[in-house]
């Protein structure tokens, strides 16, 4: 590297919403990059506050070389709104061979509704959203039943 | 799956294809009220998308289950089958377009896309 510690390091991670704080997964990994995790937990905390406790949140927290940190909350995965709705613990490991779960159009519109407030997605229209949800499925082994 | 993989490949059980092919069968499914289908799970029966009464196996009022993310949140029900937009009914079928410019570039990138994945593939033999 030609610079020294300029650049911002990116940590992307997965947290239970307004459950940070636990030294485990959140703990090392910010301080390894000199962020006081306390501060972050706080903060983390108060913008989740609105998100069911406990839901697995991705976080991507961008840490500056003056250690100063600012994160962007994305909605929760996919996958975990789809095993949810099917009532599954864990997806196939066989997806397009075995059938784990069903799951109606009407759960996909709804999931749909969701993370249409994602920043990433914002170009897209709520039916190719849809069918982003139904892929999801598919290598879920979750089969989707109009 | 390609025509390469699939002569490379044993065939596996025909399960999945049994319940794939019930997604064509044209039975017709009539909502009772007593019988409170889950999630539409009960059985993989399709609806005809020409009757209008019964697109959804979901019927209206059904709890949403896993739609829930905010705290305190309603708990989400189905709604009648008129008030979702109409091209929820055809996400499970392949895209159709009205240009065919786009329809021809939709095409080609499937084909391209499906060449590279088996290019890979047949690189890693």
């Amino acid at each position: 590297m030609s610079k020294q510690q300029a650049v911002a390091q990116v940590v992307r991670i997965l947290i239970p919403a307004g459950k940070a704080a636990p030294t485990p997964p959140v703990g090392p990994v910010l301080g390894a990059r000199g962020v006081k995790s306390m501060d972050f937990c706080r903060e983390f905390n108060a913008r989740t506050a609105h998100i069911e406790p406990g839901m697995p949140t991705p976080t991507l927290i961008t840490v500056q070389p003056d250690r100063t940190f600012s994160f962007v909350i994305k909605t929760p995965p996919t996958s975990y709104f789809l095993k949810k709705a099917a009532g599954i613990e864990k997806g196939t490991g066989k997806p397009g061979h075995e059938v784990v779960g069903t799951v109606s159009l009407k759960h996909i519109y709804e999931i749909a509704k969701i993370k249409a407030r994602d920043d990433n997605v914002k170009h897209l229209r709520l039916e190719a959203i849809a069918r982003t949800i139904v892929g999801t499925a598919k290598t879920l082994g979750v089969q989707v039943v109009p | 799956m390609s025509f390469l993989q699939a002569l490379r490949r044993p065939r596996l059980s025909n399960a999945c294809w049994r319940i794939r092919t019930l997604h064509s069968s044209q039975s017709r499914f009539t909502p009772s009220a007593g019988d409170a289908v889950k999630k539409g799970e009960a059985s993989p029966v399709e609806a005809e998308t020409s009757a209008p009464q019964t697109l959804s196996s979901c019927v209206a009022g059904t709890p949403l289950e896993g739609v829930n993310w905010l705290k305190n949140q309603a708990p989400v029900q189905a709604l009648p089958d008129e008030d979702y937009p109409p091209w929820l009914w055809k996400v499970l079928e392949p895209r159709e377009f009205d240009d065919p410019e786009k329809a021809e570039k939709y095409r080609l990138r499937q084909i391209n896309r499906k060449h590279i994945r088996e290019k890979n593939y047949m690189s890693t033999q």
